[in-house]
């Protein structure tokens, strides 16, 4: 039995795809639009706080896997973390809450999350908004394995 | 130029044709030349410059332009346009003694080729490309990505996008800066939805705006800001 989802606890989330990424900055195409107009969509996290680094390198391998004419190496793969506060308190422009975090633990990784749009708009513009908040929020991309050294730091 | 600025032209001539029983006070004949030129503003001597503004998009790059060929003159001059940042010039084409007058758009950006190649780069995805269901960019998408970034550089945006591509094959355009924060999507229908902010608090979203009208002016102005 893990410790509640508080607020001091932070997110990690995989960014594999070098796509993603420009100079070092993330760029909000990093996040897929169909996991941000709510219902059963995520975008799926891991709290840092029981994180599986074993878990995390085989994600990020099956992932890269997956991906059809890319040739992905794990070294390329990299982590940002958002804290959990942060993202329960960020409101849209019309003042109102944007996410909630639910747990979303499976037997192969117990620290799997998922940030959720809970505003129930799913306008093409709206689904804009969430993105930017994400990348406002995420701290800097650093190499997964750098992070997987102290995961809960 | 004699006001410093350093034009490079590449004529591309594409008809040319005789005017029956006409000639020069040489006793030459006459002749109509259809062309085109690529005409590349080099350097601009700061003096000459103003402030962008927005001004209405037209089919043409900022890099190019069209010309047409008139009577003969030997004047030369260069203006620029209180209202549109658009330049007028006339020259003489010392070997045919024609005029030749073209309009030509403000400088094109540094970055604009750069961007573009990383529109091309990203349209070589296939689907798939970031693992099942993904989809590739088709050629609607790729060109009017190009498209919207052509109207950036003629709007001459003073923050250059991030160009991503989107799990759905949109092409997204954002940016990320210690004064705002946008998210740009380019449909394949023409059209693109957008959110912007910066850090006094002003927002603007759309929804199916139509690239190649003028850009949305709440996104330019806080873009911008």
């Amino acid at each position: 039995m893990s410790n509640p989802l508080g607020n001091g606890i932070n997110l990690h989330h995989l960014v594999w795809c070098p796509d993603d990424f420009s100079d070092g900055q993330l760029k909000s195409s990093a996040f897929r639009k169909q996991d941000l107009k709510g219902n059963e969509s995520y975008i799926s996290v891991s709290r840092t706080d029981i994180i599986r680094p074993d878990v995390e390198r085989q994600t990020a391998n099956r992932q890269a896997e997956k991906a059809n004419g890319e040739t992905i190496k794990r070294e390329d793969a990299y982590s940002i973390q958002w804290n959990c506060g942060r993202v329960r308190n960020r409101k849209d422009d019309a003042d109102c809450i944007m996410f909630t975090i639910t747990e979303e633990a499976t037997e192969e990784n117990p620290a799997h999350c998922g940030i959720r749009n809970i505003s129930g708009i799913t306008r093409d513009s709206y689904i804009n908004q969430p993105r930017v908040a994400l990348v406002e929020m995420s701290t800097q991309p650093i190499p997964l394995e750098d992070f997987l050294e102290n995961p809960k730091c | 130029m004699s006001d410093g600025t350093v034009l490079r032209i590449k004529p591309i001539i594409t008809d040319v044709a005789r005017f029956e029983g006409k000639h020069d006070k040489d006793n030459n004949p006459v002749y109509s030349i259809k062309h085109q030129i690529v005409a590349t503003i080099v350097s601009t001597p700061n003096s000459l410059k103003k402030k962008a503004k927005i001004m209405p998009i037209s089919n043409t790059c900022c890099a190019l332009a069209t010309i047409t060929i008139t009577t003969a003159c030997s004047s030369f001059s260069s203006f620029a346009n209180d209202d549109k940042y658009i330049t007028d010039h006339t020259f003489q084409n010392s070997s045919s003694a024609h005029i030749i007058s073209f309009t030509s758009a403000a400088p094109s950006l540094q970055w604009h080729h750069e961007l573009e190649r990383q529109i091309e780069n990203l349209s070589r995805r296939q689907n798939g490309w970031k693992g099942p269901k993904s989809k590739a960019p088709n050629e609607d998408a790729k060109q009017y990505a190009k498209k919207l970034l052509q109207q950036l550089v003629i709007a001459q945006i003073t923050k250059h996008p991030m160009i991503g591509l989107d799990f759905e094959g949109t092409f997204s355009f954002s940016w990320f800066d210690n004064q705002v924060s946008a998210d740009l999507t380019v449909y394949d229908n023409g059209t693109y939805s957008f959110f912007i902010s910066n850090k006094r608090g002003e927002m603007a979203s759309a929804d199916e705006d139509r690239i190649g009208d003028q850009l949305n002016l709440d996104f330019l102005k806080i873009l911008n800001s």
